[in-house]
């Protein structure tokens, strides 16, 4: 496509555009394949088109920061060979700007420039008087075996005299102007560092975790900077080897002091701009404020929930205390109730009662004799005493009904006096019956089962005292004896006759008074029976 | 030079494969198969993975899982349309689902253990996680796994995270006819357009595709999966076939348990394999029935005679899938056969009379072909700085072929064929009349064929060259197909410091 050839273009071809393409079509492809991924690779390449342009543009200015080797050649003359280890190697090379900065090519290419220029022969050629034995040109020649040399130029960089080994010191100008004088601080001191991409020191509004990796990193820095090349002398020196060892052994001891002021120093930068920083400031204030946010948050918390605790206990009280009250109201009401529903039988009764004494005593007790009447007035006081009130009313309407009639009445009055005894018997009866079998109760079933009577008993008493405690199965033979000599059929147990005599020994003197009247009255009666006996007709026994 | 590993897993089996300086290679594994069994059985203390649970199945059958990429992924209404196996899975165990995922109990001493589908599938790639660090020193190991063209995309992510579980670098997952068509190096060339056939016969599945290549980007057009006739039925055909005879001697019948219904099928899916290869096979099961031991021989002849009308199934797949897409078999140019199946010669055959047109590729072995494909495309991708996996392979293409030709002479040629994505670039070179014309004309016009009278409305552009010289010889042409669709054309010719570029804009849609 060059110049020459567009003048031909328009003579030579005739472009004629018929018509458009056909629109494209979007077609579905499996993401495989060698021109897949080519044609997904120029794709992604489009899209980055405008930064790959730039980075382009950034790279030729690179280039064009050409090193510049200044050749001063009244400095070169000043030196003299024997001093090459005062000289500054930068400067010999011209590179004095440049300094650390410059490559290890602009460094061959320094140092091959001065060689072309200021070679020996070269000056002779020239007519320039050169004396062999001090010529400035072995200082060139040591300068590039310094700087040449990895090794040699990190000794002879790290104790460069251009370097500020000043640190800002903490005061009010530094703390007021902090990012202004530290920000240059750190970046020259960040040369030092063994590890390739050094934190700056930001801005005012960095966040928290960016500054703390900047002191992180501050704080723990590794730095490559040695002092071997301010060695007092060189160990080649040595006329033996105990003064080389010697030497080496003062060299060592300098360098590590060296190194100690060294990392102090650093310390010292970083310790100074921590104090200053006004960030560290800001996040202090601001973790006091959380801090204390948190623990008022706390004690509010804790407040609360006592005052629920509290609120909560207030309510169960209350409901207790409404709960009893409405129990005790409840009683009382029940209490009132049932005691008026007394008072009104009681009532009740009061007035038939005095109706049936009224109707009696009206009558004059349905009796024509003072001593019936007395005997009815009594009889009266017992019916009033012992009827219950449905029975009062309906005597009550009875005796109202045959009140005219005085023996009607009389009948009736002593009908129900009759029942009423009857049933005062009964009850008597039931009671003692009661008693009876509550006295048994202890007793064993065979004891109910098979009752005892007077006789037997007292042939238990017998045999009891018949057989001491101590005979060889007592009992049995007690139940023996009183099976022999009872009259009734009924045979009894040891078992049994061991639970009489023992409810005999333990029951109260009631119940020994009761047996002993049984006795008594058994023994009238047996005399009786005699008496009678005696008085129909004398009979012989014998 | 980077070592990029290829995985094909299928429902039977599954192979790894290696590409190294640019060639591929099959890695065996530590019994020396180049095909590994996807079977994984549960023993009381370990998890045998392998031929070792393929040999296991007559004893540990119902601790056996097979086929589990079926069942990987899916929940229950689909995996249960599709057959767990049919009567070769000799009892193996069978998934149920829960909680939308696939999961086997087994039998472990006492205990019956639940073991999930993907615990399943991560057993098959910790397997070949073994086969591939006995190859290679390297600690990284780039991969790029095949899957079944049936495969969901649930399977697909279940594949994938189980090979990262095995500590496999997924690169990415290639279908079953893409990778096909990588193995073969068909997506290389960009100039052409044909259609190709990937036939699959897999052991459960045979998968039909249809698969258009056009410049160099690969589209797959129609594929038809059925599971109804398999390598599996082959076999099973065969059982049948030995059943009968070991009959007709012993009056026995080998079918009637488990244990020797399992030896005999495993007996007559060897003899299979051999068959593939050789012209007789010699079958021998030791004790197959009552302690009777059964030996016979079987001819590939009789084996092609018994399998003919399965076989024949084989290809109705294929044949509906060309139908589909409106194309006819004529129009085939390339047949690939995959899957352990193929490797039987009489279906080969058969496939070769099916498209009598098409070239059939099956030089590399079948089965080893998927692996094959994944592994070359892994070696592409691992070179490559690693942008995201494509998910949207949608491309601008063009809609119609572009050619160009020179009126009067034989120079006529194909610029950009159907399909040619964006951003592409042709130099054609053509050939002037032999005693170079004072004037020739150049017309690029846009067609579905070469033709050799252009009509006149499908001409894009008409260039007159005129002043050539007589030693001028060639004409050469740099076509650029911009991304916005318009092609621009740069024409020279040396001789006559002839130069001239133009631009053929693209039209609307």
């Amino acid at each position: 496509m060059t110049a020459d050839m567009m003048d031909t273009e328009d003579s030579s071809l005739a472009v004629i555009i018929k018509r458009r393409l056909t629109p494209l079509i979007q077609v579905e492809v499996e993401p495989v394949g060698r021109w897949f991924h080519i044609y997904e690779a120029r794709r992604l390449r489009g899209h980055l088109i405008s930064s790959a342009g730039e980075s382009e543009e950034e790279s030729e200015e690179e280039e064009a920061q050409e090193v510049e080797v200044e050749d001063d050649i009244h400095y070169l003359r000043s030196l003299n060979p024997a001093d090459w280890k005062d000289q500054d190697h930068y400067a010999v090379l011209g590179l004095r700007k440049h300094r650390y900065k410059s490559s290890d090519e602009d460094i061959k290419k320094g140092y091959r420039m001065m060689v072309l220029r200021h070679h020996p022969d070269k000056r002779r050629a020239a007519g320039e008087e050169v004396r062999d034995d001090d010529d400035y040109f072995t200082c060139i020649t040591k300068a590039y075996e310094i700087l040449g040399d990895p090794i040699k130029r990190r000794s002879w960089d790290s104790v460069d005299s251009e370097f500020d080994d000043e640190v800002p010191a903490v005061s009010a100008h530094n703390k007021a102007g902090f990012f202004k004088v530290f920000t240059g601080a750190f970046e020259c001191n960040a040369r030092w560092s063994t590890h390739k991409h050094v934190p700056g020191l930001g801005k005012p509004d960095d966040p928290k975790q960016k500054v703390d990796r900047f002191y992180g990193f501050w704080y723990d820095f590794d730095s490559w900077r040695e002092f071997s090349y301010l060695d007092e002398e060189e160990k080649e020196k040595g006329q033996d080897r105990e003064e080389r060892r010697w030497i080496e052994k003062q060299n060592k001891v300098e360098r590590a002091r060296r190194r100690k002021d060294e990392m102090a120093r650093l310390r010292r930068l970083v310790d100074n701009a921590y104090a200053c920083d006004p960030r560290i400031a800001r996040f202090k204030e601001e973790d006091k404020e959380r801090r204390l946010s948190q623990k008022k948050a706390k004690a509010e918390a804790i407040r609360q929930k006592q005052e629920e605790e509290e609120r909560v206990r207030r309510e169960a009280v209350e409901a207790e205390r409404k709960k009893r009250e409405a129990e005790e109201a409840e009683q009382r009401a029940k209490q009132e109730v049932e005691k008026k529903e007394r008072e009104a039988v009681k009532k009740v009764f009061k007035r038939e009662r005095k109706m049936l004494r009224t109707l009696c005593k009206d009558n004059s007790y349905f009796a024509t004799e003072e001593g019936e009447r007395v005997q009815t007035m009594t009889d009266v006081e017992l019916l009033c005493e012992a009827l219950e009130l449905c029975r009062l009313e309906e005597l009550n309407k009875e005796l109202s009904q045959v009140a005219q009639d005085q023996t009607q009445g009389r009948e009736v009055l002593m009908k129900e006096v009759s029942e009423v005894r009857n049933r005062i018997k009964r009850d008597r009866e039931e009671v003692a019956a009661s008693a009876t079998r509550g006295g048994g109760g202890g007793g064993s079933e065979g004891s109910l089962l098979k009752p005892w009577n007077q006789e037997d008993l007292q042939l238990l008493i017998k045999a009891v005292n018949l057989f001491p405690a101590g005979t060889t199965k007592r009992w049995e033979v007690v139940a023996e004896y009183i099976n022999q000599h009872t009259a009734t059929n009924i045979t009894r147990q040891a078992k049994e006759v061991l639970n009489k005599a023992k409810e005999l020994q333990h029951s109260d003197q009631h119940m020994k008074d009761a047996a002993n009247k049984n006795a008594y009255h058994s023994m009238e009666k047996a005399q009786a029976r005699q008496v009678i006996s005696d008085s129909t007709a004398s009979q012989r026994y014998d | 030079m980077t070592v990029a590993f290829g995985i094909y897993v299928g429902c039977s089996s599954c192979c790894i494969s290696v590409t190294r300086d640019g060639k591929f290679e099959v890695v065996a594994n530590a019994a020396g198969d180049r095909v590994t069994p996807a079977i994984v059985a549960y023993h009381d203390a370990e998890v045998v993975t392998g031929l070792a649970a393929k040999q296991g199945m007559i004893r540990h059958g119902g601790n056996t899982i097979q086929h589990v990429l079926r069942v990987a992924g899916t929940c229950e209404d689909e995996g249960q349309g599709q057959p767990g196996g049919g009567s070769g899975s000799g009892g193996a165990c069978l998934p149920s689902w829960e909680g939308g995922q696939a999961r086997y109990s087994v039998q472990r001493g006492d205990k019956t253990v639940q073991v999930t589908a993907d615990d399943v599938v991560t057993h098959i790639f910790s397997l070949l996680k073994e086969i591939a660090t006995a190859h290679t020193v390297e600690q990284e190991l780039p991969v790029v796994i095949c899957v079944p063209a049936w495969s969901s995309e649930n399977t697909v992510a279940v594949v994938k995270k189980a090979a990262r579980k095995a500590a496999f670098n997924v690169l990415a997952t290639v279908t079953q006819p893409a990778a096909a068509a990588l193995a073969y190096g068909l997506a290389d060339d960009n100039k052409q357009n044909i259609y190709t056939v990937v036939l699959h016969c897999g052991g459960t599945t045979v998968v039909g595709s249809v698969v258009e290549i056009a410049g160099g980007l690969l589209t797959v057009k129609e594929s038809i999966t059925s599971s109804t006739v398999a390598g599996n039925s082959l076999t099973n055909l065969l059982v049948q076939h030995f059943a009968k005879e070991f009959y007709t001697k012993y009056k026995g019948d080998p079918l009637e348990n488990r244990r020797s219904r399992r030896k005999l099928y495993n007996a007559s899916e060897n003899c299979k394999h051999v068959l593939s290869t050789m012209n007789t096979s010699q079958v021998y099961v030791e004790s197959l029935w009552e302690g009777v031991d059964f030996s016979t021989t079987l001819s590939r002849a009789r084996f092609d005679g018994l399998v003919a009308g399965t076989l024949t199934a084989f290809l109705h797949q294929a044949r509906e899938a060309v139908q589909r897409c409106g194309l006819t078999e004529a129009q085939i140019s390339k047949v690939i056969l995959t899957g352990g199946s193929a490797k039987i010669p009489r279906l080969q055959q058969l496939v070769g009379d099916a498209f009598p047109r098409a070239d059939l590729l099956c030089s590399l072995p079948p089965d080893e072909v998927l692996a094959a494909g994944a592994s070359t495309e892994a070696a592409l991708l691992s070179g490559q700085p690693t942008h995201a996996s494509v998910a949207s392979s949608l491309v601008p293409a063009l809609a119609t072929s572009v050619f160009c030709k020179i009126i009067g002479s034989k120079s006529n040629e194909c610029v950009f064929s159907r399909g040619t994505p964006t951003h592409s670039r042709q130099t054609l070179s053509l050939a002037l009349p032999a005693p170079a014309p004072a004037s020739c004309t150049v017309v690029i016009y846009e067609a579905e064929e070469l033709v050799e009278e252009p009509p006149v409305e499908d001409a894009l552009a008409q260039v007159d060259v005129t002043n050539l010289i007589p030693d001028s010889k060639l004409l050469r042409l740099d076509f650029h197909l911009k991304s916005d669709g318009s092609l621009h054309v740069v024409l020279q010719e040396t001789q006559a410091k002839i130069n001239r570029t133009f631009v053929i804009e693209s039209g609307r849609s």
